[in-house]
């Protein structure tokens, strides 16, 4: 990555590259029925950036995360999207039903938003090209006909990331995509993520415990514990003294 | 055929074979999230309706000396169900309590207040069929309503099954892509409950969700694909229920026990094959 191409998003700054910009959250608070999750955060998320949310658990990242996707909305603050935003959105473990038949291919092509209930009467093989192209990147065409309950835990992972690039979304909203893929695939990811970064210019926001990926993934990095604790590119943040700092003052109250 | 010969008998067959495969398919949305408890709540919450209904007729003949159109119950009872879905899917939505514990609790309360109500105050002389369905109990006009009930459910179905097909799998996915989820999940209640109010004097208040879960849950038994489990599942409805009144007629038999036992049989008949001929797919319940 060439440093100059790094541009620190500030969290209020309306005449930054306004083209760039996909998603700002203005001092947003979140709160559950009784305990407050996410209180008074900003942020921007910008085109063919990687912003990385990390923090102990419970600390409201995947809930914010889920604000953004437009699943929660804040109780005080607001949240400013691109119009015409396509967002891939992957939640941290997807429900699904044990005994369902679904198929891999069934399941993309309802998140591509071209699932059809008469199948193979149009397009199905330009779909299903298209479908065993983007499992490809995974290393996981030949997961194409089967259910999505017989997947292991990493080949659901796989799927569910790819399904999440199905639509070509502007923005990706990831929570601990890693969760179940073995040590090469996390090296494929970040290649993936990098890719999708450099070509597509995709913006990406990533929920994750592994900081040796999101120390060299992440343009800037928000360590969150309810609140933002710290920000920053990833060689300021994630340094020894300054990550121990951070954990004193939520374990030192 | 000598049984198409009666006019009772004409419109039980068109009705189970309206109702069956309605059931099977929201059977399939119900029992893919956990909600398959909600139809039989449901049901059992219409004794307590039908009560109510003949205790209006009573007391509206006696003060006022009305006296209702037979259509009245009828019609009572569906405003009634789409009434009590509406309150489940609210109260489930807003109760601190567990989905099961409030279910149940509905479920046993309004069968005692139903019962006490039709035993001792209106003295209702035909609690078994009401319990268990009768063959002779539905009018043309049941049959019509059921029918319009049923083209309603199955273009909702069917227009929206992507979306609801996404919000089983994930609701936060679902709602992500832009899918209304608590719109879809107010819609399908809303359908359950007209569903299950029209069906209810074929099978009985105590057994009409069997309708709507079996068939499903033997669909997917079957299935190898979400598509096959839709054809399956609507099959297998037809075949229950309109087997069930053709054999309940011969066997001189309850029409609600006899479906079920058919719908039961379908269910073991895919068990049974599938554990003879295919048995590697029995992997599918390693993954937890």
């Amino acid at each position: 990555m060439e440093k100059s191409k790094i541009k620190a998003p500030e969290p209020v700054s309306f005449f930054s590259s306004q083209q760039k910009l996909l998603l700002k959250a203005d001092s947003v608070t979140i709160v559950y029925t009784e305990e407050t999750a996410v209180e008074d955060v900003s942020m921007e998320i910008e085109r063919g950036k990687i912003v990385a949310l990390i923090g102990p658990n419970g600390a409201g990242k995947t809930t914010l995360l889920k604000c953004f996707a437009g699943i929660i909305q804040p109780k005080k603050g607001s949240i400013w999207r691109r119009p015409g935003l396509v967002i891939g959105y992957l939640p941290q473990r997807p429900s699904i039903p044990r005994y369902l038949p679904v198929t891999v291919e069934e399941f993309i092509s309802l998140r591509l938003g071209k699932y059809q209930l008469l199948n193979g009467l149009f397009g199905r093989k330009e779909r299903k090209e298209k479908i065993a192209e983007l499992l490809k990147c995974f290393q996981a065409e030949d997961l194409l006909e089967r259910r999505l309950q017989e997947l292991s835990g990493g080949e659901m992972q796989k799927v569910m990331v790819a399904s999440t690039l199905a639509k070509n979304p502007d923005l990706l909203l990831l929570d601990e995509p890693l969760t179940g893929i073995d040590a090469t695939g996390g090296i494929e990811f970040d290649q993936l993520l990098h890719e999708l970064k450099e070509k597509k210019e995709i913006g990406t926001v990533l929920v994750s415990h592994d900081l040796q990926l999101v120390s060299h993934i992440a343009d800037w990095i928000f360590f969150l514990n309810h609140r933002v604790l710290a920000q920053g590119k990833p060689s300021d943040v994630l340094q020894e003294e300054k990550l121990a700092a951070v954990y004193n003052l939520i374990h030192g109250k | 055929m000598e049984i198409l010969s009666f006019d009772f008998l004409r419109r039980s067959l068109l009705g189970a074979a309206i109702a069956g495969p309605t059931c099977a398919l929201l059977g399939i949305i119900t029992t893919s999230r956990g909600q398959a408890f909600f139809s039989d709540s449901l049901s059992h919450a219409s004794i307590a309706g039908y009560g109510l209904g003949l205790l209006i007729e009573l007391l509206a003949f006696r003060y006022f000396n009305l006296s209702f159109p037979e259509t009245f119950l009828s019609a009572f009872l569906f405003l009634y169900c789409l009434g009590i879905s509406l309150c489940f899917a609210y109260f489930l939505n807003k109760s601190k309590l567990e989905s099961d514990t409030l279910l149940s609790i509905i479920f046993t309360g309004t069968v005692a207040i139903g019962i006490l109500l039709l035993t001792k105050i209106v003295r209702y002389p035909l609690l078994e069929s009401l319990l268990f369905g009768d063959i002779n109990a539905s009018s043309w006009t049941d049959i019509a309503l059921l029918g319009m009930v049923a083209v309603v459910s199955l273009s909702f179905l069917l227009f929206n099954m992507p979306a609801l097909l996404l919000t089983m799998i994930d609701e936060n996915m679902a709602i992500s892509e832009g899918v209304e989820v608590k719109k879809l999940n107010y819609w399908t209640v809303l359908l359950i409950g007209g569903v299950v109010a029209l069906s209810l004097k074929l099978l009985g208040a105590l057994l009409v969700s069997a309708m709507i879960v079996i068939p499903a849950a033997a669909g997917k038994i079957w299935a190898w694909n979400f598509r096959s489990l839709l054809l399956i599942s609507l099959v297998n409805g037809f075949l229950g229920a309109v087997g069930g009144v053709i054999l309940s007629y011969y066997m001189d038999a309850m029409t609600g026990p006899t479906i079920v036992g058919c719908d039961i049989f379908l269910l073991l008949l895919a068990l049974l094959f599938k554990n003879l001929f295919k048995k590697k797919n029995l992997k599918t319940i390693r993954n937890s």
